[in-house]
């Protein structure tokens, strides 16, 4: 467990880059509210596709943001000394406790909306493209459990880059895209275009990781 | 740390990088990993510290900590140089902060630049920094002395001996520049398409093989029965590189000893018959 807690440490290690990140789901807010101000003045109302839209902009963004650093410093945790599972492991707590940060920062920012009348303006863009729950912990797992699917799959990608090359990633990006997108639709877990119900939260993460699993029977094997 | 390779096959393909690969790096020993660009010495570092999984044999020994400095490192591309350090300090449990700041120093590392941005000899600088101030029980530096200038090169070298002096443990460099790394060594590896075609002390090679030179007829009886490695004539001289030749020299014969460039140069050349002779 200790080369696995080194590991996040080593993710952590670039300030300017963990801080860049926090302050990207800032931007991603701020641009929301702005799109919303815009969508107000224009048309009198502003329509729900925009924010879900832009909200999966941020999930995806925020996680794809972390996949060159990840590819990049499993070859190097490894000539250091440290075993695949060390970084596994390390990386996928990296992107467990991020995904709880700012799944806090989104529910700190519904705060801000909701305390401050719309930023102001009566502007409900995080209240729109978030299902309202009308308690903190579950709003605070309404937002971080996308980022518990978004994360594993990027951490998915980087591994089958690493292993088999850009092929690999396509390929299974393809086939794991297929399969979740099949799950999704069999099971009625989610409606393509509407807010993320809350009792689907868990079934997200659970995606996560069965991503995370497979992640880790791709990596064990891999020549970096 | 005592590491023992047994059978090592990796293959790629139809192409082998290594091929029954059986060699022991002893404990406390600078090791030269030498041999032409492509004879699989990068394969065998990367299987050594467990980023390559070999296709047949086994590698026994590597479990006191390992590191491994590859020629083409990388790095996220965010990192400064000063992250780098940091990463490896965070990693490397027997990490010289002193050593570290020493090398960074004397090689006038910018702490603040951007690993993307280094020149070729940087990188080479920090790969050596991260490599010499880890003090890993098994340290292995592929191709350490690339695009280093001379300068640079000497105090890498001194700075090698140096802590290794202080803090022995086993240590492998790989390098196709064999004069550079001459001076290092203890113990030579040498490798060829896959295969070691070389295995030895290096006190016991330099005096090994010799090279004659003298008239054909002349050179040619005393070498006869020797293993050949090398030979080139010039107009009625010939000019023999042969090891297991004769303590008396006739006259007009010129003998002289043979560097460990020029040796292992012939060496990997030779035909198998005469290399089995060399080891």
């Amino acid at each position: 467990m200790t080369g696995a807690i080194d590991v996040v440490r080593l993710h952590l290690l670039d300030r300017r880059l963990v801080l860049g990140t926090l302050l990207g789901v800032l931007v991603f807010v701020a641009f929301g509210v702005a799109v919303t101000a815009a969508d107000v003045a224009a048309g009198g109302s502003f329509g729900k596709g925009f924010a879900i839209g832009i909200i999966g902009g941020l999930y995806g963004g925020i996680a794809g943001a972390q996949a060159t650093a990840m590819s990049r410093l499993l070859p190097f945790t490894v000539a250091m000394g440290r075993t695949r599972r060390d970084y596994y492991l390390g990386t996928v707590l990296f992107v467990v406790l991020e995904a709880l940060v700012l799944g806090a920062l989104l529910l700190l920012s519904l705060v801000v909306e909701q305390v401050t009348g719309g930023w102001g303006a009566d502007l409900r863009f995080v209240e729109q493209g978030w299902e309202s729950v009308g308690n903190p912990v579950g709003q605070f797992l309404v937002f971080a459990a996308p980022l518990l699917l978004t994360f594993p799959a990027v951490l998915l990608g980087v591994v089958l880059f690493v292993r088999w090359g850009v092929s690999g990633l396509v390929v299974g990006a393809v086939l794991a895209g297929a399969v979740a997108f099949a799950v999704i639709i069999v099971t009625g877990l989610l409606t393509v275009g509407s807010t993320i119900p809350v009792a689907d939260t868990v079934r997200l993460a659970a995606i996560g990781v069965v991503f995370a699993a497979a992640g880790w029977f791709v990596v064990r094997r891999a020549p970096l | 740390m005592s590491v023992t390779t047994a059978g090592l096959t990796r293959h790629y393909g139809p192409v082998r990088a290594l091929d029954g690969v059986d060699v022991t790096l002893a404990d406390g020993v600078v090791h030269g990993l030498l041999g032409a660009s492509g004879a699989g010495k990068t394969t065998l570092l990367r299987i050594l510290a467990g980023q390559e999984f070999p296709s047949a044999g086994t590698v026994t020994g590597t479990g006191g900590g390992v590191c491994l400095v590859r020629e083409d490192q990388t790095y996220p591309d965010t990192y400064r140089v000063a992250h780098a350090l940091r990463a490896a300090a965070l990693l490397q449990p027997h990490w010289s902060a002193e050593v570290a700041r020493e090398l960074v120093t004397a090689f006038g590392l910018p702490l603040d630049r951007r690993v993307a941005k280094l020149s070729r000899g940087m990188r080479s600088m920090l790969g050596a920094t991260v490599g010499i101030a880890s003090r890993a029980p098994l340290t292995l530096l592929d191709e350490p002395y690339l695009g280093l200038d001379a300068g640079s090169r000497a105090t890498l070298s001194r700075a090698l001996l140096a802590d290794y002096a202080e803090h022995p443990r086993t240590i492998v460099l790989s390098s196709h520049l064999i004069d550079e790394v001459a001076d290092l060594l203890e113990h030579v590896v040498v490798l060829d398409r896959g295969r070691v075609v070389l295995d030895d002390d290096v006190d016991a090679l330099r005096g090994r093989a010799v090279t004659v030179s003298g008239p054909v007829a002349a050179v040619e009886g005393f070498v006869a029965g020797a293993g050949e490695l090398h030979r080139e004539q010039l107009g009625p001289t010939l000019r023999v590189t042969a090891v297991g030749t004769p303590d008396a020299v006739p006259a007009g014969l010129e003998v002289t000893p043979v560097s460990l460039q020029q040796l292992i140069v012939h060496t990997a050349s030779a035909p198998d018959a005469h290399r089995e002779e060399t080891r």
